[in-house]
């Protein structure tokens, strides 16, 4: 298919140690990464983990205290807002409410005083890209939600920046648009090969859409990624646990040999798992996703034996807490014919792969 | 949309909520009005049209109304350029910049219109502080011409207007989005170009109600254009003084309100007609800002060139600010601190007289004496006229906000033509001279025996107050999103719920300023207090004229400083309340 | 309050009922009357003169107590008459003001038969009018700067203000609609004998306005404004009521303006009283008392800015207030009477001299 809205090449950025604090907060506290031309990359993290603030910088609504943004290899710091060329999606879209969808989107190219025929040929391309026929001379205020979500994009692009940034675009949307309008953005990504640089604090849209994570808390990187990195290999337990749900086991390392350790949880006792630089005689926390955890049959000799004291059903799966012990996992069991399922207060063995679990230091 | 009421239940509330207001305005304004202006059309027990024949042919009469007009016209103009500034950092600044400019531009009430053009004289004149500083530097070597000419009546109308329209500007830009300047800007909008595309638009209500208010207010000035004008004609509304005050001669007077009257309907007609008329606007609302936006899009479309040529030859194109230009303070703001100070400052002047009893303008520190404020104090009629003034101002605030309140609920749903001639209704009793009002209402509250009496000047004062404050509160209850009722409606609010716990907290802050609106009208008000005031209820303005026009006492100077100290004071205590509770509340 | 709340044709029938009942001016004499008589003053430094040498005095000897209630403009005062709702019984005003308030018979008449004998012929040239008594004589005249004038060198006569060869500076002249007017002084200015002034060439007077209006920084439409143009610097010589002037040097402040007394400008202002008003009797006791020459100077010596009206009180007046006193002897022979008659003399349309200079002038000043 041909690219509707041809986009420039370039459009790689790189951020080297920005930093910014309010009143003596520190919001942004020496973030360093570098984004290919190209790339979906996400944001993710809870509010106030700086996440906002960085991509207030990039757009240049906030000037940091030191570091650089290079788009391209150029200097956007102290360069105005209006003359860095960065498409933004803002959360509640800021449509400018006294002007039509044909001015709204053609107000980027007014302002760069675009020949007339030449905006309504750019006009009528972003239109079709978004799918917003026959909307043109509504104004904001007569438009559905999702409606304006595709006029704000449609908006940010039609002047083919090399670079477009979203803050939380799907927050206000119903359930249903917000899986449509994911699929659309990752389509307009595609086809346009545009760098995207997403904000969210939604893990599904992260994981759906980025190539790249970057996982922020207290105004720094924990770990950036790709998705399947990210849910599998997280670097610490914030990141384990903020990604995903999982379990974590307090225990202890009683014995470690060529990279794989035995660990000691209240009575039991895990083997093979890999220890990760972990040595012997350390308190850990032992991780693993609920959904690697199977049960096996009752009374099994090598799994674990626990109760299952309640469960929580979900359409495609189940969550069942069981107690093992002092302590409590959750395991996410797939429903499907032929699979075990036990009701509340049944006994229950579990059994999972020592090589799905991770050892984070307590 | 569906709408969640009928149209049968919406006149019916709009019934029942304008037929108060409107009755009141038909018994104690049109009424005695219409007796008056009535007048017209006799001479000596004859019916005839001869005065308006003689009127309408003479030079000096069709020039008054020629230069009332243009005066009303470029005052507008003039204030909204000035005031601008001034809403937009009161609707964008900290709360103590708010209260230094609202202390600042409410200052001319305070003192009576003579005394602040004197004051005008005195500074703009040849030996004024201008024109010396000017000279001490050097930068002009023969003093300029700033006051006895249309510069210094314009400097005197804007400064008494500045609250007026500040005030209403400042309502349209409390709800701005600021995202939406963002969004301009990375979209390529410089500031000023996402100010004018972007911001001013969004403002347009403001900026109309505003603009009606100043420009209908400002036909009726009196002193200040004879004081600080030059050589020109006369304005209406001193003929209209001179014919009723001087000559008796009522049919004349009346000639002329009636003209007066005519000619501003007439030309509110015309505005409404091209200015507000039916644009696809939806749902009725935003019209204003769709064609304003407009207007400013074609201006910027003419500047294409100048912007073609400065992008070739601009050496930099990606030239870069300092990192610390956020922390300065912004053009704006020295603007309008600029621009505050300079409305303070006769205010002032006139304070710092007070304590220097020497009539020339040397001040002298060994001059210093609190004489005149202890001849202020220990006067009965002085303190009494002041205490009667506060009451007065106060009853009629509350009165006039209610009644504009009330009235703006009942006008809003209601279609636009039918909004559009009521509020015209509502505008009439300032465009009416108000020397003819004030006599009017004198033959009115004889015959039902409230001559003398407090109640009488609150009545009076009221009518004053309305048209202001209907246009304050209607511009407010317009910005109101009708969504957020019908979602209180959806989530079982009766009528009456849904306007205490939504409309009403919505309307509470521009209620509070069209009171304050009504308190300054009436508290400055001279026209009417000149027919009402008694022995019993005499107010502070008409106390302050005559001490002034008799033999220019200098407690008018410290009363003036009295009533500055005591608003700054309120004011203040009322702002530290409010962040101490702000504060508590967490 | 039933009874109040009637049409106004109908107050007006009975006030034109009423206005025949007391065609006698003397139908009052009979009629009890609370010991108060409500005075229309603007308040200030005048009324505290007049408490203290007059009102106090005459209250202690009859037990009539003077109110002061606001000064009503004319238009209150046919408002009040009209709707019998007079709240005033005397106030002071002029000439001008009584003939048109005479003509549409507002006015109570004065009764001289009720004041002492004799008065009628001790008051000065028009000071026994049919409504009112004249109380006092003020006026108009040159002021200067006194710092751009020295005394001696200063401007003397009305031909000196236009002279700005001589006398460089702008000028601070009122607009004729202030009753004491410039039509006068530029009449005079141009040589017209200052006994052969009436009636005024209104053509001549133009043009001489015309040689000066370069030089005027403004036409002050009131005393104050007048005042202010010449202490705030924006004038230094003109012409500007003299009474606030003269007061003020008299309490050692100095205003920084000095008075030529040569060719001023006086007018006489009257008591008169409203139809209808409440206390006629206690006015005219309040009348017969202060014209009491003795009274007349005790009041005239303790405000030297104004002249007597009562020829037999100059006996009483002070030598040394002579200087500062319009019309004391020594300024008597340069003096102009305004002539109020010539200002209200209609013509057969109805209109006035004095509406027809100001609809000239309004014309002619923004040309």
């Amino acid at each position: 298919m041909k690219s509707a809205v041809p986009a420039r090449q370039a459009g790689s950025l790189e951020l080297r140690s920005l930093r910014k604090s309010y009143g003596g907060v520190v919001a942004v506290d020496d973030v360093s990464l570098s984004v290919r031309a190209g790339e979906f990359l996400t944001l993710l993290g809870p509010s106030g983990s700086g996440k906002s603030t960085t991509l207030m910088m990039i757009a240049g609504f906030v000037q940091p205290e030191a570091g650089s943004i290079l788009l391209d290899n150029t200097d956007l710091v102290g360069i105005p807002t209006h003359k860095r060329s960065i498409g933004v999606v803002f959360q509640n879209y800021a449509l400018f409410p006294h002007m039509s969808v044909a001015q709204n989107i053609g107000f980027p190219l007014r302002m760069r005083d675009m020949e007339e025929a030449d905006t309504r040929d750019h006009i009528a391309r972003a239109t079709a890209l978004v799918r917003l026929h026959g909307l043109e001379e509504r104004y904001a205020r007569q438009l559905s939600g999702g409606q304006q979500q595709r006029v704000a994009l449609a908006r940010a692009l039609v002047f083919q920046p090399p670079l477009l940034l979203l803050d939380e675009p799907l927050g206000a949307l119903d359930r249903m648009l917000r899986e449509q309008m994911k699929h659309e953005l990752r389509r307009v990504h595609q086809e346009l090969g545009t760098t995207l640089i997403y904000v969210t604090h939604d893990q599904d849209e992260a994981l759906v859409l980025s190539d790249r994570i970057a996982i922020m808390k207290n105004g720094r990187v924990e770990q950036i990624a790709p998705p399947r990195e990210i849910y599998e290999r997280p670097v610490n337990q914030f990141v384990a646990g903020f990604m995903g749900e999982s379990n974590f086991l307090g225990g202890r390392v009683v014995g470690e040999h060529g990279g794989t350790a035995t660990v000691k949880i209240g009575e039991l006792l895990l083997q093979g798992v890999p220890s990760s630089g972990i040595r012997a005689d350390q308190d850990v926390e032992v991780f693993i996703r609920p959904e690697k955890i199977v049960f096996t049959a009752p009374g099994d000799e090598k799994g674990w034996a626990g109760t299952v004291k309640d469960l929580i059903y979900s359409g495609d799966s189940i969550r069942y807490v069981i107690s093992l012990g002092s302590a409590q996992v959750i395991v996410k069991q797939t429903v499907r014919q032929g699979v075990y399922l036990p009701a509340r207060g049944d006994a229950v063995s579990l059994s999972w792969d020592p090589l799905d679990i991770i050892l984070f230091p307590s | 949309m569906p709408k969640l009421r009928g149209p049968d239940t919406v006149n019916r509330a709009a019934v029942m909520l304008l037929t108060g207001p409107l009755l009141f305005l038909l018994c104690f304004f049109y009424v005695p009005l219409i007796q008056t202006l009535w007048m017209s059309f006799w001479i000596d027990g004859v019916f005839t049209f001869s005065n308006y024949e003689r009127a309408l042919s003479s030079a000096l009469y069709l020039n008054a109304f020629v230069w009332t007009f243009e005066l009303a016209l470029f005052t507008t103009i003039l204030s909204l350029v000035v005031g601008y500034p001034v809403a937009y950092v009161m609707a964008t600044g900290g709360s103590r910049l708010r209260l230094f400019i609202l202390i600042c531009i409410i200052m001319p009430f305070w003192t009576s219109a003579l005394v602040r053009t004197f004051a005008w004289v005195a500074i703009l004149g040849r030996e004024g502080i201008v024109n010396s500083s000017l000279m001490y530097l050097s930068i002009v070597s023969r003093p300029m011409s700033l006051v006895f000419n249309r510069i210094g009546v314009f400097i005197g109308t804007v400064h008494v207007m500045l609250p007026y329209m500040v005030l209403c500007l400042y309502s349209s830009m409390h709800g701005i989005d600021r995202s939406l300047v963002r969004a301009a800007e990375t979209l390529g909008a410089g500031r000023m170009r996402s100010f004018f595309l972007i911001y001013v638009p969004q403002t347009a209500p403001g900026i109309i109600s505003g603009s009606l208010l100043v420009f209908i207010v400002s036909l009726g000035f009196f002193v200040t254009p004879a004081v600080l004008g030059g050589n020109q004609s006369p304005s209406v509304v001193v003929l209209v003084e001179r014919h009723m005050g001087v000559m008796l001669n009522w049919p004349m007077a009346a000639t002329l309100s009636s003209l007066l009257l005519a000619a501003t309907l007439l030309l509110f007609a015309v505005f409404n007609r091209y200015v507000r008329a039916g644009h696809a606007a939806p749902e009725g609302q935003g019209g204003e800002a769709i064609r304003l936006y407009t207007l400013i899009a074609k201006l910027d479309q003419g500047w294409r060139p100048v912007r073609a040529l400065w992008r070739r030859f601009s050496p930099n194109p990606l030239r870069r600010r300092r990192r610390s230009a956020r922390s300065q303070p912004r053009l704006a703001t020295l603007m309008a601190a600029l621009i505050a100070t300079i409305t303070a400052f006769p205010i002032l002047l006139i304070v710092l007289m007070a304590f220097f009893p020497s009539p020339s303008s040397a001040i002298r520190l060994g001059n210093f004496s609190l004489r005149w404020f202890a001849l202020y104090f220990t006067r009965d009629e002085w303190i009494s006229s002041t205490l009667t003034s506060f009451q007065v101002a106060l009853v009629t605030a509350a009165l006039a906000s209610t009644i504009a309140l009330v009235t703006a609920l009942g006008l809003r749903r209601l279609p636009p033509a039918v909004r559009t001639t009521l509020v015209s209704i509502n505008l009439t009793p300032m465009i009416v001279p108000a020397v003819a009002y004030g006599v009017s209402a004198y033959f009115l509250f004889a015959q039902i025996g409230l001559i003398g009496t407090r109640i009488s000047l609150v009545l009076g004062h009221t009518i004053l107050a309305i048209p202001p404050t209907v246009l304050v509160m209607v511009a407010a209850v317009q910005s109101i999103d009708n969504r957020l009722e019908d979602a209180a409606a959806s989530l079982g609010a009766s009528p009456w719920r849904r306007l205490r716990h939504i409309i009403l907290p919505l309307l509470a802050p521009m209620t509070a300023a069209s009171a304050l609106i009504a308190f300054l009208t009436s508290f400055d008000d001279l026209a009417i207090a000149l027919f009402l005031t008694s022995s019993k209820a005499k107010t502070l303005p008409k106390q302050l004229y005559d001490s002034m026009l008799n033999d220019s006492d200098p407690r008018v100077f410290a009363a003036s400083a009295v009533l500055v100290g005591l608003t700054i004071a309120a004011l203040v205590i009322m702002h530290l309340l409010r962040s101490r509770s702000m504060s508590e509340r967490g | 309050m039933l009874k109040r709340a009637m049409s106004r044709r109908a107050l007006l029938r009975e006030a034109v009922a009423t206005a025949a009942l007391v065609a006698a001016p003397t139908a009052w004499a009979q009629q009890k009357e609370e010991p108060e008589i409500l005075y229309g003053t603007t308040g200030g430094i005048v009324e505290e003169v007049q408490r203290k040498t007059i009102f106090d005095p005459f209250t202690a000897a009859t037990g009539i107590k003077v109110v002061s209630v606001p000064y009503p403009k004319l238009a209150k005062v046919e408002a009040m008459v009209s709707t019998d709702t007079v709240d005033l019984d005397f106030w002071e005003i002029g000439a001008t003001d009584i003939g048109i308030l005479g003509r549409r018979n507002l006015l109570e008449p004065i009764d001289y038969s009720a004041l002492r004998s004799g008065l009628k012929d001790d008051l000065i040239t028009n000071g026994a009018l049919q409504y009112g008594v004249g109380t006092i004589v003020w006026g108009a005249g040159i002021v200067y700067s006194a710092t751009e004038f020295k005394e001696g060198s200063h401007p003397r006569s009305w031909a000196d203000v236009w002279d700005v060869s001589k006398f460089p500076g702008p000028r601070a002249l009122p607009d004729p609609s202030y009753y004491v007017g410039p039509i006068e002084a530029a009449l005079v200015a141009d040589g017209v004998p200052v006994d052969k002034l009436y009636p005024l060439d209104v053509d001549r007077a133009f043009a001489s306005l015309d040689k000066i209006k370069p030089h005027v920084a403004k036409f002050w439409s009131t005393s104050p404004e007048g005042l202010n143009l010449m202490t705030s610097g924006n004038a230094v010589v003109g012409m500007n009521t003299l009474g606030r002037i003269i007061v003020m040097k008299q309490q050692g402040q100095d205003p920084g303006i000095n008075i030529e007394f040569n060719q001023a400008m006086a007018k006489i202002s009257y008591w008169g009283m409203p139809k209808k008003a409440p206390h006629p009797k206690n006015f005219h006791r309040l009348l017969d008392y202060y014209l009491e020459p003795k009274n007349h100077a005790a009041f005239l010596n303790a405000y030297p800015a104004y002249g007597l009206t009562v020829k037999s009180a100059q006996q009483y007046m002070d030598p040394k207030t002579a200087a500062s006193r319009i019309n004391s002897p020594e300024h008597l022979a340069s003096l102009i009477m305004i002539n109020d008659d010539w200002w209200m003399e209609q013509d057969s349309s109805g209109r006035s001299n004095f509406e027809k200079v100001n609809e000239r002038w309004a014309s002619w000043v923004s040309q």
